[in-house]
C-alpha cells in the first residue's frame, strides 16, 4: 500500500492574490487546479467592472502555470450547467465549458447535479471526446461511468499517479429529484478505497456537494478532498481532517482551489500547497477562450434561443411598450429617453451578446412573459429597460389609467443590480439618476 | 515577515498527525487552528504583544424562520480588546446576496464598532448560511467569520421545482408530479394552474389533504429536446405566479445521445472529433446503412458500439486553413422501417489562429 502522505503544508500567502502571486512563486513540479459548479457562468457579466471568475482567465491562468515548466492537472467538480435546465443553451454551455476546460488541462470531471440530470452518459461521452473522464463514483453498480481514474504525472526520474474519485451529495438534488441508485458517498467510498488507495501514489476525492458534507469523507488514505459546493471564502486556506488536506473554491467558477506539490525526496511524498486563487482582472482573458466564447454566441444565434426562449403569461396582464407611455408621461418618457436603460439593448450589440438570453433578459423588457421582447424586429418597442421592466404590463394601466398600476422600489432594480452584474450598485445614487415623478 | 505570513509558512508533519487525529471544526482562522497555535511564534507560553484585537461577542445569528424575500439586517457588535489601534481593512460576504460594513475602519484600545449586515432573500429556500468575513490587523485573528444562517420559507413552494422526464421514447405519455407547499402560516389559495405548451396537460389533484400539479406528457410529443413551463397562480402577493420547469428528451426508437454537436471554435489547420452514440430502445440489433454529412469539412463514420443495439458514430472534422461556419447536419441511415433516418445537427467555425502562442489543443 502506498505510505500516507507525510507532510502536508499549508501556505497561506497573506490577502493578496493577484497575477503577480502566480509569477514569484516557486515554481511547482506539479499543480493541481480544482473548479467547479460553474452553472454556466462561463464568463462574468461584462456590465461591470471588478467581477471575478470567468474561462477565458481561467485558462489564461492555467497556461500560464504550465509556460513555467509545471505539469497542470485540472479537476472540475460538478455543475457544469444549472442542475435544474435541460434547455439547449445549457447544453451549448456544457460544450464549450468543456472545450475550455480542456484546454485547460482538465483531465476529469466529477459529475454533480446538473451531469446527473443531463445524464451521465451524454456528458462522459462528450467529456471523453476532449481527453476528460467523467467520474461518479457512487453511481450505480454497473453504471458504465468511470468511478476512479488515474493521472500520471512526470516528475523528473519518477512518474507520480495521482487517483481521483468522485462523489454527489445526495442532498444537492432536492426532495424528489435523487437520482434512483445513487449511493450514499461514505458507503460507496468505503467499498472504493481499497482500489483506489492502489491506484495513485495521490488520491483525490471530488465531492459535488458542500464543505460539510465532504469533511465526512476523510479517511486514512486520502490525501486531499476537494469540495465542490462551496461558499465564497476568500482567502480560505484548507482545513485539515487527520491526515486529509480538505479545500473548496467557491462557486460560480469567481475562483480557483490551487494544491502545488512539492517533492523534497525524489522518491518520497509530496508536500501539499493549498492556495485560493480569485481570479481577478489582473489575470487577462486568453485569447483562444475568448473567441471560443464568440463562437459560443454564433451557436445560440443559430439556434435563435431567444426567440424560442419559453414564456409564461405574466400575471399582470400585457406588456404595452414604452412607446405607449409617452403620450400621458412626456416628462418621464424625456427622461427615460436620455437615460442609459432606454439604451441597454444597444449596449448588448456593442458586447455582441444579444443571442444570449441570460443576457438579454437584463436588457429587454419581459423576455420570460408571453407578450414580451421576442426580437429586436417583431418587438422593437420592448428593447431596452423600459417602463415596463420596473412597473409591470401596462396593458390594464391603459384600459384603466386610474387603477393602481407599478409602485417600483429597489427590489426591482435588483433584479439586474446584484453583486453578479454589478458590483458597484449604490441604489440611493442609481435611483436619484432615474427617478421621473 | 507578518505575522500572517509567518502564519502561513507552517509545516504539519501529518505523519505526526497524531497531534490532531479526528477532525478540526470548521473553523478557518489560524487563531483557531490547533496546528496553528502548536507553532505559532506566538505560543502561549511565549510573551507576545497584543497589538489590536479584535472580539465579536457573537460570531453566528440565526433568523430563524423567516419569509422569502424578506430583507434581513443584522448587526455583530465588535470591541478592540487589544492595547494598540485595531484596524478593519476590509469586510467581505461569502454571496452577492449579502451586504456588510464595518461602522469603523479604525478602533482605539476599548473602542467600539459594528459590522451591519443585510441579507437579501429572494431566491432562497430552506436553510441558508452566509459567511461574513471580517479582515482586520489582529494578529491572531486577521480572518474573523461571520455567520447569518436562516429557514427561507416561501408563500407558496414547489417540491421539487422543476418535472425531468428525462430520455422518454417517442409515443409514451409519462405522468409525474410535484407538490405545491403553503407557508403554515399564511392562507393562500391555489387558482390555476397553466401549460405553456400543447405536449403537456397540467392539472391540480389533492391526495391525503395534500396538493399536487399533475403532468402529461402527450404521446404525440415531437422528438427533440422539451423545455418548457407550468404556471400556478395563487392568492400570495409575493408568489403570484410560480413557474414549474419541465424538460424532456424525446426519443425516437433509437436514442440519440448527444441530440446535437457542438465543435465550438476549431483553430485553423486543426481538426475536432465528436461521438454521438446510438442505441436501440429494445436492445436490438439494427444496422446503419449510410452515414453522410451536409457540409464538406464534417467526416462522418458509423462503428459498431460495445453493447446490443448500439453505434458509435464519430464525426471529424476535415482540417482547413480558411475561416469556415461548419453549420450542418449529419445523416444517419438506417435498417428500422419506423426510423429510417436520424439526423444530428451540427455546429462549428473555424477560427482564425489565435496571439496565445502556448495554446494546446483541447482536442482531438
Amino acid at each position: 500500500m502506498v505510505a500516507i502522505l507525510a507532510a502536508v503544508l499549508f501556505a497561506a500567502t497573506g490577502a493578496s492574490r493577484s497575477a503577480s502571486d502566480e509569477s514569484t512563486d516557486p515554481k511547482a513540479p506539479v499543480v493541481l487546479l480544482f473548479g467547479g459548479d460553474l452553472r454556466g457562468r462561463l464568463e462574468p457579466c461584462g456590465c461591470s467592472e471588478g467581477l471575478l471568475g470567468g474561462l477565458p482567465r481561467r485558462l489564461s491562468y492555467a497556461r500560464n502555470a504550465a509556460a513555467r515548466g509545471s505539469v497542470v492537472i485540472g479537476a472540475e467538480v460538478g455543475e457544469l450547467t444549472p442542475p435544474d435546465r435541460l434547455d439547449r443553451q445549457s447544453a451549448l454551455q456544457a460544450e464549450t465549458a468543456l472545450d475550455l476546460l480542456a484546454a485547460a488541462g482538465t483531465r476529469v470531471l466529477a459529475a454533480g447535479a446538473a451531469e446527473w440530470t443531463r445524464g451521465l452518459e451524454e456528458t462522459a461521452l462528450q467529456a471523453a471526446d476532449r481527453g476528460i473522464t467523467l467520474i461518479a463514483s457512487n453511481a450505480p453498480p454497473g453504471s458504465s461511468v468511470a468511478d476512479l481514474h488515474t493521472v500520471e504525472a512526470r516528475v523528473g526520474p519518477r512518474t507520480l499517479r495521482v487517483a481521483f474519485a468522485a462523489f454527489a451529495d445526495p442532498g444537492i438534488f432536492g426532495d424528489g429529484a435523487r437520482p434512483a441508485g445513487l449511493a450514499e458517498p461514505t458507503a460507496a467510498l468505503s467499498r472504493l478505497l481499497p482500489r483506489l488507495r492502489a491506484a495513485g501514489d495521490w488520491r483525490v476525492v471530488l465531492v459535488a456537494g458542500s464543505l460539510e458534507e465532504a469533511r465526512k469523507l476523510a479517511a486514512p488514505g486520502i490525501d486531499l478532498i476537494v469540495a465542490g459546493h462551496g461558499e465564497d471564502l476568500d482567502g480560505f486556506e484548507g482545513e485539515r481532517v487527520g491526515d486529509t488536506l480538505l479545500v473548496t473554491f467557491g462557486a460560480l467558477g469567481k475562483a480557483l482551489g490551487r494544491v502545488d506539490l512539492t517533492f523534497p525526496e525524489p522518491q518520497g511524498p509530496p508536500i501539499a500547497h493549498f492556495r485560493w486563487v480569485p481570479l481577478t482582472g489582473d489575470y487577462k482573458d486568453d485569447a483562444e477562450a475568448a473567441r471560443a466564447l464568440d463562437v459560443h454566441q454564433e451557436a445560440l444565434a443559430a439556434e435563435r434561443l431567444v426567440e424560442r426562449h419559453p414564456k409564461v403569461p405574466h400575471p399582470d396582464g400585457r406588456f404595452v411598450g414604452s412607446d405607449a407611455c409617452a403620450s400621458c408621461h412626456p416628462g418621464a418618457t424625456k427622461r427615460w429617453r436620455a437615460s442609459g436603460h432606454a439604451r441597454a439593448y444597444e449596449t448588448l450589440v456593442t458586447a455582441r451578446r444579444t443571442a444570449d438570453p441570460t443576457c438579454v433578459a437584463c436588457h429587454v423588457v419581459g423576455l420570460d412573459f408571453t407578450s414580451g421582447f421576442t426580437d429586436p424586429a417583431g418587438t422593437a418597442t420592448l428593447k431596452g429597460v423600459g417602463c415596463e421592466s420596473c412597473h409591470g404590463p401596462g396593458a390594464s394601466h391603459i384600459a384603466m389609467p386610474s387603477s393602481p398600476y407599478g409602485p417600483a422600489d429597489a427590489r426591482n432594480c435588483a433584479q439586474c443590480h446584484n453583486a453578479e452584474h454589478d458590483r458597484s450598485f449604490r441604489f440611493d445614487e442609481a435611483w436619484a439618476r432615474i427617478t421621473h415623478r | 515577515m507578518s505575522p500572517r505570513e509567518r502564519l502561513g509558512a507552517l509545516v504539519f508533519a501529518a505523519g505526526a498527525a497524531a497531534l490532531a487525529a479526528g477532525c478540526q471544526p470548521a473553523t478557518y482562522t489560524p487563531a483557531n487552528s490547533v496546528a496553528a497555535e502548536a507553532t505559532s511564534p506566538w505560543h502561549p507560553e511565549a510573551p507576545r504583544p497584543v497589538g489590536g484585537r479584535i472580539v465579536f461577542d457573537v460570531r453566528d445569528h440565526d433568523f430563524g424562520q423567516i419569509h422569502q424575500g424578506d430583507l434581513l439586517s443584522f448587526d455583530f457588535p465588535y470591541r478592540n480588546a487589544g492595547d494598540a489601534p485595531l484596524k478593519v481593512d476590509r469586510v467581505a460576504a461569502s454571496c452577492g446576496c449579502t451586504a456588510a460594513t464595518s461602522t469603523a475602519t479604525s478602533l482605539g484600545p476599548g473602542g467600539q464598532g459594528a459590522v451591519k449586515t443585510t441579507m437579501r432573500t429572494k431566491g432562497m429556500r430552506g436553510r441558508v448560511s452566509k459567511t461574513v468575513t471580517v479582515y482586520s490587523n489582529d494578529a491572531e485573528s486577521p480572518r474573523t467569520l461571520l455567520h447569518l444562517l436562516a429557514t427561507v420559507v416561501a408563500d407558496v413552494e414547489l417540491q421539487p421545482r422543476f418535472i425531468n422526464f428525462g430520455h422518454v421514447r417517442a409515443g409514451q405519455g409519462p405522468t409525474d408530479r410535484v407538490e405545491i407547499q403553503v407557508a403554515k402560516d399564511r392562507k393562500i389559495q391555489i387558482l390555476d394552474v397553466e401549460s405553456s405548451s400543447p405536449h403537456f396537460a397540467a392539472r391540480l389533484e389533492e391526495s391525503d389533504g395534500r396538493r399536487f400539479i399533475v403532468v402529461s406528457l402527450s404521446p404525440d410529443t415531437p422528438v427533440g429536446a422539451l423545455n418548457e413551463r407550468v404556471t400556478v397562480y395563487t392568492s400570495s402577493k409575493q408568489d403570484r405566479a410560480v413557474s414549474l420547469s419541465v424538460q424532456a428528451i424525446i426519443q425516437g426508437l433509437v436514442a440519440v445521445t448527444p441530440v446535437s454537436v457542438s465543435f465550438g471554435a476549431i483553430p485553423s489547420g486543426e481538426y475536432r472529433t465528436r461521438t454521438v452514440r446510438l442505441q436501440h430502445a429494445d436492445g436490438r440489433a439494427f444496422q446503419v446503412t449510410g452515414v453522410s454529412a451536409t457540409h464538406p469539412l464534417l467526416n462522418p463514420e458509423a462503428r459498431p458500439g460495445k453493447g446490443p443495439g448500439q453505434f458509435d458514430v464519430i464525426i471529424r472534422t476535415v482540417p482547413s486553413h480558411e475561416p469556415a461556419r461548419l453549420s450542418g447536419e449529419i445523416h444517419v441511415r438506417t435498417d428500422i422501417a419506423a426510423q429510417p433516418e436520424i439526423i444530428i445537427p451540427v455546429f462549428g467555425v473555424v477560427s482564425p489562429p489565435t496571439t496565445s502562442a502556448s495554446a494546446r489543443s483541447p482536442g482531438p
